[in-house]
């Protein structure tokens, strides 16, 4: 059965009897029959979006009249979802701006929110200092008692000296607006680790509660741990806000505070296809804030410093770690543990490489690794097959919802588009005299006309969040952030779909990911 | 999670009636796609198409006596559902053009394929000069045409003996005073106005009375030939042998040779050379 906690790394250890402390990285880590079974897991997702691919390519040859009326009930299908999530993203627009605009220290006024700390964790690589400089920037201007923000700024060993020099000069900058500054230095090569945000983000938190917390005796209870990607800017009442959902919750160290990623940083200069993702990402997240039941955690997000010693913390062994905490987490508190909408914005980076060549390349391999979450499907099906504690039903529930969301993200966009048109291609003869041969382009046609007419709604959202046209800017660019959402079943197909299929195809045959660093560059004002 | 039941409730609601039009009007959609039509007190039945091919922009489409439709400038095929099994007659028709007529078999949730031959009335005939005139001409050259020059070996070595054209999988040839066409391709892959002629793997295009001069392909179409018949000049014949007959139109008087380069026919008759465009 499940093998000890007490194991040294090496030998593949297996902590899953006690699921406050279920890390499981891949099937690599296990032996024998449980190996066998994460494996089988692991395959799993990408062997059900290629079955469902090649059951739709074969079905065009064999069976194309069968197809053509799976495809028009896909594409009415494909139109309601997408006016459905409209639905959703209108809804969370109107919330954000009536967030914006709200005065959240009004609205904790009588609320004793003195005594949160909020310790925040931004993990850097090698991004340059007029990055991490513009975060620590809002964080010093929050409005906010700022003498309550323990700040970590997060390097790694192996960036080199010049990370370590940057991070120490930054501490010196601006140690004196926070409560506290801590600079630390993840070490390289630590065992049972893979290099990425995950192991730094941890070693920083074990850091901070040693040298902050215990140190200085705060009271862990009271603490929030915010963990920023290191281009994140806040807006100027983050930390009001989340004090107010965290004050809000009947049990706050049960909850993950996801606030809503807007990539608005270096918007103007970044490239169409590279605004188009960056806003489809926005869009899906403030539709995912509308669905609160499978709401999980993403990039920058906040949970309580309860929740995460419960959990034992970010994985050090996985590249998805931002999603990973919130299902860690979720098996610690036997599945009572969800995520709290916060409605409210943080300012992150576009994909914006030195060349359009590199954006297209960058935006490809950032969307992979987004979409090697599906990581998370082994980790959670193993994990509800040992786990009794968590209801059946609730096991079920999350599991297929999150492995729909995969299975569409990969599939969905590929029969619509691509394989919506190939009975008529492959059909054959006798196929290709019926009206309903006649049909199926005409009616797949109109219906994705309408489904696009429903994006006129991510159009107008997308230019009110929008920041101000900087002077040296043509009016016009207005202009081709509309027209720029004609693009979608491009980029969805070549930005979302295949890099999906790419990542579950490589989890698939064993081919485990490594984290890879969004390269960020932004022009010198 | 104060607010989650009443969101779960709307989210319920909104999702019950995007069912409800998903499982009411995904039925409907595919019932008309394949060619279920509503009738008069309220029979639902099955019908077939028609889709009409190499249809001039501005055109207009009559069915049983009908007018249907006029086709936009920019399109050239016509897709006509709901029609009652049974036979159709199909009219097409452009102002100065002749009329193109056809009778088709409709059968249940099928589509028959027309293929539409418009030839104008007067088409735009030039003739291709013999000699650059004296005042362009350069010093020291003998004045001869190269444009006439070239077309004239051309159609001097177009020999009609043992001729055969083929286009788009479609094969023609002459024999005697006959000219067949046989389908290439795959045979479930052939066309409608080629009759699938198993034991004589060759259709009878066109039973001539006097001597066939030359034939070719209808420039830009494998569904339509050329022929120069002596005594009936060069004419336009459509293979298609669906009733009421084989659409053929005259288009010069005279019969002699020709040939069609780059969709345009050249004519050559006597020493001229004649230019002649169909569109």
């Amino acid at each position: 059965m499940l093998q000890s906690a007490s194991i040294p790394a090496k030998k593949k250890i297996m902590p899953a009897i006690d699921f406050s402390r279920y890390k499981a990285g891949n099937a690599l880590e296990f032996s024998g029959r449980q190996k066998f079974i994460y494996r089988a897991l692991e395959i799993f997702p990408g062997l059900l979006s290629w079955s469902t691919l090649a059951v739709c390519v074969a079905a065009c040859f064999i069976a194309p009249m069968q197809i053509s009326i799976f495809i028009i009930a896909f594409d009415v299908y494909w139109l309601l979802k997408t006016l459905y999530l409209s639905i959703h993203l209108w809804n969370n627009w109107k919330k954000m701006e009536k967030n914006l605009k709200t005065d959240w220290k009004l609205k904790l006024a009588g609320r004793d929110y003195t005594e949160i700390w909020h310790l925040v964790i931004l993990p850097f690589y090698n991004e340059s200092g007029q990055i991490i400089e513009k975060s620590l920037k809002a964080l010093a201007e929050a409005d906010y008692d700022t003498k309550k923000l323990a700040v970590v700024l997060a390097a790694e060993e192996k960036a080199g000296k010049n990370a370590e020099e940057l991070a120490s000069g930054l501490c010196k900058k601006y140690k004196k607006h926070f409560g506290y500054f801590l600079v630390s230095i993840h070490p390289e090569n630590l065992p049972g680790e893979q290099p990425g945000k995950g192991a730094n983000t941890s070693w920083a938190c074990s850091l901070a509660r040693k040298k902050i917390i215990e140190k200085n005796h705060l009271p862990e209870k009271n603490i929030i741990v915010s963990v920023f990607d290191i281009d994140t800017v806040i807006y100027p009442q983050y930390f009001l806000c989340l004090s107010w959902n965290y004050l809000e919750q009947k049990n706050p160290e049960l909850a993950a505070y996801q606030p809503v990623p807007v990539f608005n940083n270096n918007i103007w200069e970044a490239s169409a296809v590279s605004r188009l993702m960056a806003y489809s990402c926005t869009f899906w997240h403030m539709i995912q804030q509308e669905t609160v039941n499978r709401l999980t955690t993403f990039s920058s997000h906040a949970h309580s410093l309860t929740a995460l010693k419960k959990s034992g913390f970010w994985q050090k062994n996985i590249v998805s770690e931002d999603s990973r905490i919130y299902w860690n987490c979720f098996f610690a508190s036997r599945g009572n543990y969800y995520t709290v909408p916060m409605v409210y914005p943080v300012s992150m980076d576009a994909n914006a490489g030195k060349t359009w060549l590199e954006t297209i390349i960058n935006i490809y391999k950032q969307q992979r690794r987004w979409c090697w979450g599906v990581e998370n499907i082994p980790y959670l099906a193993f994990g509800f097959l040992f786990n009794k504690e968590i209801p059946f039903f609730k096991k079920i529930y999350v599991f297929i919802t999150q492995l729909f969301d995969f299975w569409s993200l990969a599939t969905n966009p590929l029969i619509i588009f691509i394989l919506g048109w190939m009975p008529v291609l492959f059909g054959g003869t006798q196929f290709n005299t019926t009206v309903l041969s006649y049909n199926l382009p005409i009616v797949t046609r109109n219906l994705m006309i309408i489904t696009m007419l429903s994006l006129s709604v991510c159009a107008a959202i997308s230019v009110r969040l929008m920041p101000e046209l900087p002077e040296r800017m043509k009016k016009t660019r207005f202009f081709h952030v509309i027209m720029q959402w004609v693009l979608i079943p491009v980029t969805i197909n070549f930005f979302s779909a295949l890099p999906a299929l790419d990542a579950q195809t490589r989890l698939m045959f064993g081919r485990y990911m490594n984290f890879w660093v969004t390269p960020k560059h932004r022009r010198k004002n | 999670m104060p607010s989650v039941f009443s969101h779960i409730r709307r989210k319920n609601i909104i999702i019950g009636i995007l069912s409800a039009v998903f499982f009411l009007s995904v039925p409907l959609i595919i019932f008309y796609s394949s060619g279920y039509s509503l009738r008069t007190g309220f029979h639902v039945v099955k019908t077939g198409g028609i889709n009409l091919l190499f249809l001039p922009g501005g055109s207009s489409v009559s069915v049983d006596g009908k007018f249907y439709k006029k086709i936009p400038v920019f399109s050239d095929q016509l897709f006509i559902q709901g029609l009652n099994t049974g036979i159709h007659t199909i009219r097409a028709e452009k102002e100065n053009y002749y009329p193109w007529i056809k009778r088709l078999e409709i059968k249940a949730q099928k589509v028959a394929v027309g293929y539409v031959l418009l030839v104008p009335v007067n088409p735009e005939i030039k003739n291709i000069p013999r000699y650059i005139p004296i005042t362009g001409r350069k010093p020291g050259v003998d004045g001869q045409s190269r444009q006439y020059a070239d077309l004239s070996v051309i159609l001097q070595k177009n020999n009609i003996t043992g001729k055969i054209r083929i286009k788009k999988k479609v094969v023609i040839w002459r024999e005697g005073k006959r000219i067949f066409a046989r389908w290439k391709g795959r045979k479930k892959m052939t066309p409608e106005f080629l009759v699938d002629n198993f034991f004589f793997k060759k259709n009878l295009i066109y039973q001539a009375k006097g001597e066939i001069l030359d034939f070719d392909f209808y420039p830009g179409r494998n569904d339509t030939i050329l022929i120069s018949e002596h005594g009936h000049g060069i004419f336009t014949l459509e293979m298609d042998k669906r009733p009421p007959y084989q659409n053929a139109h005259k288009i010069m008087v005279n019969a002699c040779n020709f040939a069609v380069i780059n969709d345009i026919i050249y004519v050559h008759e006597n020493e001229k050379i004649i230019l002649v465009r169909l569109e």
